[in-house]
């Protein structure tokens, strides 16, 4: 199992004010540590038009992440495809994968946000033909191994008949994330098993899971990671208040989504965090989401070297060693 | 009147690379790197990791995407380079014109650009305004040169240049800096120079 750290938004909340240059060095010292404790790849997550800067261009930043290491893997976790011209991500993924010697992936979501939409000009009523338009684009291309973000089944068949990995974006229940997989790899198999170069018969794509994991000692620890991942949904509650029209009550949703958040959150020892995760044992990446702005920088530079040292080590695949990408 | 470096034309990205820390290194006041269907933004991207203080000049063609996301690319590249963007835009004055409000803190067409830029504004030209100077190597004829660019009111010219960069910033960029430059004194530091210097 491929284990990566994500995702950094490179925000300034009226949680956490901070200056955004300091965001990006901040983003590139992450990068450094993470590569020298062992994880395996560092996600970015892509937001427009919300008040906190939250980062609308992964491309540039995760160039920079690439130039400052050598064996590190970064990704987008997701770039919101419908948002952008497809055929200019293909061109800027490709050059991404020259640079870094192969380093790059490319997951890409579709977007909830309207007001994002009417920004570029877009309709967010579009998006779906737009989303798919991209994908088959991209899925022909193939400049980087790529993801789909999914919060659907629907959105799993899409990424599957294309050959494509699931990227599970949400705090699930295992009995969510096992129906995105199932759909995932029947769409695979009825799409006649689309393989990275356009063969057939190849191996089933990836699936890579995001989980709200905090590596800590006692309750007191466990309680205080808890803390921060339930609030960290505020910040997501305030991208929902920026979206109207999305059919969803942000407002009145928030405590379950907190509750639901804190549920499916991996929390404790090394030890309990792995056998935790062995039981994905259908997962071949598993990002830690604890990039956000709630807990102190010191408690995210040490739970960067703990997932390296102690959790890496139980369920990792050494860096190198043929991990499976899409 | 102060020279930035031209690398559009340098086929060879290791090349652009290395030219790129070397004109930091001596001082040269930006590089300018982009292509038609490269995008510029992710080479400037790592070159701002490698570099300190030249300013990162990125040519941006306007008709491949949104006016927004071409000026939020130029944001982050501002950040990351600790304010050393600047953008070059290949397009109608209508888009060259939206990039360059967003970047300055406007709100365009009820967009404001987040995060804002790390620069109070970042300079952003139109492609049709930039004459790139094609300097010879030959000083006699590049001093000509100069000296009408900067004395015709020039602030800032991108130039290409055939030879070290060690030569343009010596006796160019330090002659665009303005009248009175000593000759004398650029040639009498190349007689002194020990081989390796350069």
């Amino acid at each position: 199992m491929r284990i990566g750290v994500g995702l950094w938004c490179l925000q300034s909340t009226a949680t956490a004010p901070r200056s955004f240059t300091a965001a990006y060095r901040d983003l590139l010292d992450d990068a450094r540590l993470a590569e020298r404790v062992g994880i395996d790849s560092l996600w970015l997550s892509e937001h427009h038009r919300y008040y906190d800067g939250y980062c609308p261009a992964l491309l540039p930043a995760a160039s920079a992440a690439l130039a400052v290491t050598e064996r590190l893997r970064v990704g987008t976790g997701v770039l919101l495809l419908p948002l952008h011209r497809p055929e200019r991500v293909s061109a800027a993924a490709a050059e991404l994968t020259t640079r870094s010697g192969g380093r790059f992936e490319l997951g890409m979501g579709m977007g909830y946000r309207p007001i994002e939409f009417d920004g570029k000009g877009l309709s967010m009523t579009d998006r779906v033909r737009r989303m798919t338009a991209g994908l088959d684009e991209l899925a022909a291309d193939r400049p980087a191994p790529l993801w789909v973000g999914v919060t659907s089944e629907a959105a799993a068949r899409r990424a599957g008949r294309r050959g494509l990995g699931l990227f599970i974006s949400g705090a699930f229940s295992r009995e969510v994330v096992d129906s995105l997989i199932a759909a995932h790899r029947r769409a695979w198999i009825d799409g006649g098993r689309p393989g990275p170069g356009g063969d057939e018969g190849g191996r089933p794509p990836p699936v890579g899971l995001l989980r709200n994991l905090w590596l800590t000692d006692g309750d007191r620890e466990r309680r205080r990671a808890l803390d921060w991942v339930r609030s960290s949904y505020l910040v997501y509650a305030g991208l929902g208040w920026g979206a109207d029209d999305t059919g969803v009550d942000f407002t009145a949703a928030i405590e379950a989504s907190m509750d639901e958040v804190e549920a499916s959150a991996v929390v404790g020892s090394a030890e309990h965090v792995a056998d935790e995760l062995g039981r994905y044992d259908d997962v071949d990446l598993v990002v830690c989401r604890i990039a956000y702005d709630q807990p102190p920088r010191t408690a995210l530079v040490e739970v960067i070297e703990r997932i390296g040292t102690e959790l890496v080590p139980l369920v990792g695949d050494p860096i190198g060693a043929g991990a499976v990408t899409p | 009147m102060r020279l930035g470096l031209d690398l559009r034309g340098e086929p060879d990205a290791d090349r652009r690379r290395s030219l790129a820390m070397e004109a930091d290194r001596l001082g040269l006041w930006a590089v300018l790197v982009g292509r038609p269907g490269r995008p510029a933004v992710i080479e400037a991207a790592a070159l701002a990791t490698e570099t300190e203080h030249v300013h990162l000049g990125v040519w941006l063609d306007g008709g491949t995407a949104h006016p927004t996301t071409l000026a939020e690319e130029v944001a982050i590249l501002d950040h990351l380079s600790r304010r050393r963007a600047l953008a070059v835009v290949d397009g109608t004055a209508a888009v060259v014109g939206h990039v360059e409000r967003l970047l300055a803190g406007e709100i365009v067409d009820g967009v404001a650009l987040t995060p804002p830029p790390a620069q109070t504004r970042v300079t952003v030209w139109a492609a049709a305004d930039l004459e790139p100077v094609g300097l010879t190597g030959d000083l006699d004829r590049d001093r000509v040169t100069i000296d009408r660019l900067r004395d015709g009111g020039t602030t800032h010219a991108i130039v290409t240049w055939p030879g070290p960069l060690r030569v343009l910033a010596r006796h160019l960029a330090s002659r665009a800096a303005g009248p009175g430059f000593p000759d004398l004194v650029a040639e009498m530091a190349d007689t002194v120079d020990q081989p390796g210097d350069a």
